[in-house]
């Protein structure tokens, strides 16, 4: 057990010196909240989404946590589906808190995904907004996922890095929705 | 992953009895409900009250067994609320499944309309 850098330098604080009070830089926020290893797959993905959802909590609104939550499972299952192609393999995810927002990083040694699937993340497979025919054999049964995560996250990066993917994530840890960079409303009359 | 049938009203209602219906579950879920549905008939209710996360391979799971169904047998859903709603509402399959506060308005409410006929514009 290491003490923080700070404290272990006796660092004094500024205002000690009648510096105006600034915002404290918690050294804490800078570590990590989340740092792990686990296995591409389904159920070792649910176990640890389990354990990770009391971290979450801790750092975020409710809904913020929920959100995080399902686009971690959306991210990891991803690569466990279509980078390790079901066949297992290590993910290293880091999550840190800072200025209210979760900073995910997300590593794997699976098959390269197009950079430009990030860049340019659909809004996701959407049903007509008329009422369905309810067994409408069109409706689509996948695809959900990376509508998902555009919507809940409020920014990402896809980087290929000494044979690894690596995403980073940002997402609010203050709750409420990201507002949509594109795509519109559906009651927009225009469109 | 636990499911329990009972029949309602004429209804096959089908409790979950999981607390998430994610990637590792979904395809079990899905068998398990057309099991299910295959030894009876009629409309088909899905309580999700113990479910409280969804993923979009549940959520695709839950369209798999609209679509297995077909026509001829409504799905609804009771018990969705909280982040499960929230994944309906974001993929918007809120529009495609009726979706009831609890048992007695899914048993009271009218046969949904046939739309099979509606066909695209």
């Amino acid at each position: 057990m290491t003490a923080p850098r700070d404290l272990a330098q006796g660092t004094i604080p500024a205002a000690a010196f009648g510096a105006p009070e600034t915002p404290p830089r918690a050294p804490r926020t800078r570590r990590p909240i989340v740092d792990l290893r686990l296995v591409a797959e389904p159920r070792s993905i649910r176990h640890v989404l389990r354990l990770l959802r009391p971290r979450l909590r801790d750092v975020s609104a409710p809904d913020a946590a929920d959100h995080a939550e399902l686009v971690l499972a959306e991210v990891l299952n991803n690569i466990a589906e279509h980078g390790y192609c079901g066949a297992g393999g290590p993910i290293s995810l880091r999550i840190r808190h800072r200025l209210q927002q979760l900073d995910i990083t997300v590593a794997d040694a699976g098959r390269p995904i197009s950079a430009g699937l990030f860049a340019h993340l659909p809004t996701g497979p959407r049903p007509p907004s008329r009422p369905t025919a309810a067994a409408d054999p069109q409706l689509p049964e996948g695809g959900f996922g990376l509508g998902i995560i555009s919507h809940l996250s409020a920014s990402r990066r896809y980087r290929r890095h000494l044979g690894q993917n690596v995403l980073r994530l940002r997402l609010h840890s203050e709750g409420g929705m990201p507002q949509p960079q594109h795509g519109h409303c559906p009651q927009d009359p225009e469109k | 992953m636990n499911l329990h049938a009972s029949t309602l009203g004429g209804h096959l209602l089908i409790e979950v009895e999981d607390d998430r219906i994610d990637a590792s579950v979904a395809i079990r879920f899905k068998d398990r409900v057309r099991e299910l549905a295959r030894d009876s008939s009629g409309p088909v209710l899905l309580d999700l009250a113990q479910v409280g996360f969804l993923d979009s391979s549940g959520l695709g799971a839950i369209v798999a067994i609209r679509k297995l169904l077909g026509n001829e047998r409504p799905l609804g859903l009771i018990g969705v609320g909280g982040m499960v709603e929230k994944v309906f509402r974001l993929t918007r399959m809120d529009s495609v499944f009726p979706i009831y506060p609890d048992r007695a308005s899914a048993l009271a409410a009218p046969p949904a309309p046939d739309l099979a006929g509606a066909g695209a514009p």
